[in-house]
């Protein structure tokens, strides 16, 4: 979550960059023609720098929300008739969610709204605490206020 | 019966191979990993119960049983929490009339419990698998196995 926040505001910056470097180039554009040294290209190289930058954190997205999915997807199967709170955390699929960190966060908050599970177990591992200290919470209310808290 | 709900059977019965030939299997909620099978022992159906073990202190929505205190799996803990609760361990599962009966899993060849069944008004039992739905089995063995081990012991206690 933090590496997202600081590309994104990264981002602004390249922008300014690259709107500079294009200013320069219309301006030079007869000379780089003349001279035969294509500043333009070098422009389309930084818009295209710009776009691929969009296109990894897009398809770095897709890979951590594929790469939730197939361990959330593992791990219901493999705990699916389990009690024991130590046999379902200490699966090694949920550990792999647990060590995803903040980036699983928006993905274990859109998974428990749909459907409220232990899986809101996953976020007391990754922020170390419990959302509320009612000792009447289920983990139906637990998960609510989770997705209360942390939905963006 | 829809589609759906013979492949859920079909999956459970891959867990629990003697309900092939249990003709009273039965699902009777849909999945719901808000509750196990010894809150669903005591007939609840909005919690997790399970012993702390000490190994998790910030969890949501569990019920730490019978107390806060740390204890181990271990079945002979199981059978203190329910006689605290007014069960006592009984012979077997034959229903009796005006008594409630659970019955205590364990691991093979270990004392370490694995899950807990009831018996329901009509003689059959009834159980929470894990996160996933409750089911009628016909008696206490047809969910014996690789999964919950096999059958402890009995308890039964006064039923209104």
């Amino acid at each position: 979550m933090q590496l997202t926040k600081f590309s994104a505001a990264i981002k602004p910056l390249t922008l300014a960059v690259g709107l500079f470097s294009t200013a320069n180039a219309v301006a030079y554009n007869s000379i780089d023609d003349f001279t035969g040294i294509r500043t333009v290209a070098s422009n389309l190289r930084t818009s295209e720098y710009i776009k691929s930058d969009d296109r990894l954190d897009q398809i770095n997205m897709l890979i951590n929300e594929h790469r939730f999915r197939d361990h959330l997807i593992r791990w219901e199967k493999r705990t699916m008739f389990l009690s024991s709170i130590n046999a379902i955390i200490e699966n090694e699929d949920f550990q792999t969610i647990v060590s995803m960190g903040y980036q699983a966060v928006p993905l274990i908050i859109r998974e428990i709204e749909n459907h409220p599970s232990t899986l809101v177990w996953a976020l007391n591992l990754i922020y170390k605490q419990k959302i509320t200290n009612d000792p009447k919470a289920t983990i139906s209310d637990a998960c609510k206020q989770w997705v209360k808290k942390l939905k963006i | 019966m829809g589609e759906k709900t013979e492949d859920i059977k079909k999956q459970i019965i891959q867990a629990f191979p003697k309900l092939a030939l249990d003709s009273y299997f039965e699902l009777t909620s849909p999945y719901n990993s808000c509750y196990n099978c010894i809150a669903w022992a005591y007939n609840l159906d909005n919690r997790w119960m399970w012993p702390n073990t000490g190994g998790y202190v910030f969890l949501d929505g569990i019920h730490y049983w019978p107390s806060d205190h740390v204890l181990d799996c271990n079945v002979d803990n199981f059978i203190e929490a329910f006689n605290l609760k007014g069960y006592i361990i009984c012979d077997g599962p034959d229903f009796e009339e005006g008594y409630r009966k659970i019955a205590l899993y364990v691991a093979k060849g270990t004392k370490e419990c694995t899950h807990a069944s009831r018996q329901l008004n009509n003689g059959f039992w009834t159980s929470k698998l894990g996160k996933s739905q409750d089911i009628q089995h016909g008696t206490p063995y047809d969910i014996e196995g690789d999964s919950y081990g096999e059958v402890f012991c009995f308890m039964k206690r006064e039923h209104k």
